[in-house]
């Protein structure tokens, strides 16, 4: 009786010493697994910091190449819209109905109203059209030595250039330029 | 006690049962490594480059230095953002040839001084600022020449995308990235702590415009300056504000004083006749005087040794629109005696025009106010002389008076957190200046000045543009100088349910052929106000009204009908 009881004695021993030294080695395990996720989660979280410099970058650049004395400088030198806009300028019409133009319960012509190119106003030009009737189009515009659409054109020899040198790298080489510009000792 | 005796008398049992019992724990601890060992050689096996990567984790984790918070405009464009940029420095004790690396770093960088850079770099300290904020390319030169010792330092540099264009209300900041100026100033520790955008009011395709505008004026008219400003009627958000001559805000030691000085808020002015909606709405608020009633300004006016006269002299009775279409001081000036000195100064202060105004940058005039306030002070103040007052201040005024009485409080911050709701849509109205009535009467007054009166130039068919000219002779030492003027024009757009305040002021414009030799507000500030509102309806998408719409609103003005029924028949 007592022998057995020694021997569960024992068993007993043998088993708390077991769990402990299990429950030890799963804590350091998870410990371990802890230091690893955190460090992951420390590395994602750089990477993020890394993109969102690299966006901020990447914005600052955009911001500055599409600023609009940028995209007017970029129109006058490479489109040929200056004088769609003159022609659609308020000063070449008075009254609208004078040119047979419907009537829209909205009219859009004051979109058209602006006499120096700007990007915005191009959508407005060419969403706006439709509302006005061919004819109206033709009276509206005053006589001109070659026929003239509406529309973004860009000549051959214009686009030629273009292709040669790009103005858009031209424009990042500035940016880059001020990049450097804000330097100083 | 018997069981202690039985376990003194099995000593080799005892010690079996602590060999299986070392057996078990080393067994354990040898499995955990084991298994830990074939985790990270096996399963979780890391490339060198994620090794590397770890070490540069901890270098990225350290936060740059002089971080602000990007400021944008309505739009969400950047109008203000911190780069990332590479600094240079030396850690000496690896310079091994330092007359020889002076020599190449100069060869890259110019402005380095070649001595300088060669005693640095013999100095033998851990740490020798090269050069601040390099940009990659600079960088990258750097890197080629291979020299031991450099390194780099991230530091965070101000960048303004929109240049000049938005200098005087975004500002600058100082090489250590403290803001000294504008929003940077104002809003400085803001934009030191909270890492969210800085949303402004401004709108910068509504700030190029005004720009391209006022810069037209000043060339066409050989001016030294001017000022100008958009502001939603409403709320007293500022959409546009100009100040030339402007400078480059990532080099403001380079500017002029004159460039880094902000006309729109710095600078004060006597307004001139822009300051007779102001006299025009206190004499019918408070003064019980109707539109209908006439007003003798067929002789100039005395006052002790002063003489007030017309500039565009009718030289006739006139009801009140026409005095205001006209822009007669002499009718201003009986008017503003009708309101009386006590009324009118109390209006005028109710206004802030006594005051430095509240506004989201620090660069605010204060207001030149006679004191003691005398009778004569309420007759040239009614148009215009005699005080003075920032644009801004001007503007917000001019606001409450078409807006339907309530006063505004100017402001370019929308949005002081990204939590807070746009404030753009609140409606100050604890303070009603006058009632609608007079609102509508002054707006109707606006209106019939750019259709018949002075501010012709300013009309954009379909947009119903209404104004008042304004032109003031500039007091340089005590003395009004005839030919240095201000010339300007506060516009208001559209006259039926106003959303914006327009304002355009030319410093000393010099008359051309264009304008037979006149430099007014007429024809120097109002074609400005038209490019203005022509260019901005396109860009905020505005239809125009149609011609019968503007055609019943005008006709239906009683304004329009007293200065048809008493204007001067002619031939």
């Amino acid at each position: 009786m007592i022998k057995e009881k020694k021997q569960i004695e024992t068993y007993l021993q043998i088993f708390w010493i077991s769990a402990i030294t299990i429950c030890g080695a799963f804590l350091f395990y998870i410990s371990l697994e802890a230091r690893h996720t955190s460090e992951q989660l420390g590395r994602t979280q750089a990477l993020i910091n890394e993109e969102i410099k690299n966006i901020d970058i990447l914005k600052s650049e955009y911001a500055y190449l599409s600023r609009p004395e940028s995209l007017e400088r970029l129109l006058d030198k490479n489109l040929t819209l200056k004088a769609h806009y003159k022609i659609a300028a308020r000063e070449n019409y008075k009254n609208l109905e004078d040119f047979g133009i419907i009537h829209h319960p909205e009219p859009i012509l004051a979109h058209i109203s602006v006499q120096e190119p700007n990007v915005e106003n191009l959508a407005n030009i060419s969403s706006g059209i439709s509302y006005i009737d061919d004819t109206a189009i033709s009276n509206l515009i005053k006589p001109q030595k070659k026929p003239i659409a509406l529309s973004v054109r860009v000549s051959k020899k214009q686009s030629n250039t273009a292709a040669r040198k790009s103005p858009s790298k031209e424009n990042t080489n500035d940016f880059m330029k001020l990049l450097g510009g804000l330097t100083s000792n | 006690m018997p069981i202690l005796r039985q376990r003194k008398k099995d000593p080799i049992k005892r010690a079996k049962q602590r060999l299986i019992l070392l057996v078990v724990f080393f067994f354990i601890g040898f499995s955990a490594i084991s298994f830990r060992l074939a985790d990270l050689t096996l399963v979780n096996m890391k490339e060198p480059e994620q090794l590397e990567l770890s070490e540069q984790v901890q270098n990225i984790k350290e936060d740059f230095d002089g971080f602000r918070a990007p400021i944008i405009d309505a739009r969400n464009e950047p109008l203000a953002l911190s780069l990332p940029l590479k600094s240079l420095y030396a850690d000496t004790k690896y310079i091994k040839k330092p007359k020889e690396d002076a020599k190449a770093l100069k060869k890259l960088f110019p402005s380095l001084n070649q001595q300088k850079l060669e005693k640095k770099l013999a100095s033998g300290n851990r740490f020798v600022w090269i050069k601040r904020h390099l940009s990659p390319n600079e960088q990258y030169e750097v890197n080629r020449l291979g020299i031991p010792g450099l390194n780099f330092k991230d530091e965070y540099k101000r960048f303004y995308p929109q240049k000049n264009t938005t200098a005087h209300i975004t500002g600058y900041t100082g090489f250590d990235n403290f803001g000294l100026s504008g929003v940077e100033r104002a809003y400085n520790e803001r934009l030191m702590t909270d890492k969210t955008p800085l949303k402004l009011t401004i709108d910068h395709k509504l700030q190029h415009v005004t720009k391209n505008a006022l810069e037209t004026a000043i060339k066409d008219f050989t001016a030294i300056g001017g000022a100008a400003l958009i502001m939603d009627a409403k709320t007293g958000a500022v959409k546009a504000m100009v100040s030339l001559p402007d400078f480059d805000p990532h080099s403001p030691g380079d500017a002029k004083p004159e460039e880094r000085f902000n006309r729109a808020t710095l600078g004060v002015f006597e307004m001139g006749s822009t300051f007779k909606i102001f006299s025009s709405a206190a004499a019918l608020e408070f003064a019980n005087i109707q539109m209908t009633d006439k007003f003798d300004c067929r002789k100039p006016l005395k006052y002790g040794r002063f003489r007030i006269h017309d500039f565009h002299a009718q030289e006739r009775i006139m009801t009140v629109p026409e005095i205001f279409m006209h822009s007669s001081n002499i009718g201003h000036a009986l008017m503003a005696e009708k309101v009386g000195t006590e009324r009118f100064k109390k209006f005028f202060n109710k206004l802030g025009f006594f005051e430095k105004p509240e506004f989201d940058i620090k660069e605010v005039g204060h207001p030149l106010v006679p004191n003691p306030w005398r009778d004569i002070n309420t007759v040239t103040a009614s148009y215009g002389h005699g005080i003075a007052i920032t644009p801004i201040q001007l503007v917000a005024g001019a606001a409450a008076m078409v807006n339907g009485g309530h006063k505004v409080k100017p402001h370019l911050i929308a949005q002081k957190t990204i939590d807070e709701k746009n404030d753009d849509q609140h409606i100050h109205k604890e303070n009603i200046l006058i009632s609608t009535k007079t609102s509508d009467q002054i707006r109707q007054m606006l209106r019939l000045t750019s259709v018949e009166g002075t501010g012709k130039k300013a009309d954009v068919q379909g947009y119903m543009v209404g104004g008042k000219t304004g032109t003031a002779e500039k007091n340089e030492g005590g003395r009004y100088d005839r030919k240095s003027l201000i010339s300007s024009f506060l516009g208001v757009f559209p006259m039926d349910d106003p959303q914006f305040i327009l304002y355009v002021m030319v410093d000393e414009p010099k008359g051309n052929q264009s304008s037979y030799g006149y430099a007014t507000g007429g024809w120097v500030a109002a074609p400005a106000v038209k490019t203005i509102v022509s260019r901005m309806t396109s860009l905020l998408g505005m239809p125009p009204k149609s011609i019968e719409t503007i055609n019943n609103f005008d006709s239906n003005m009683a304004a329009y009908a007293i200065y048809q029924k008493n204007k001067p028949q002619t031939d």
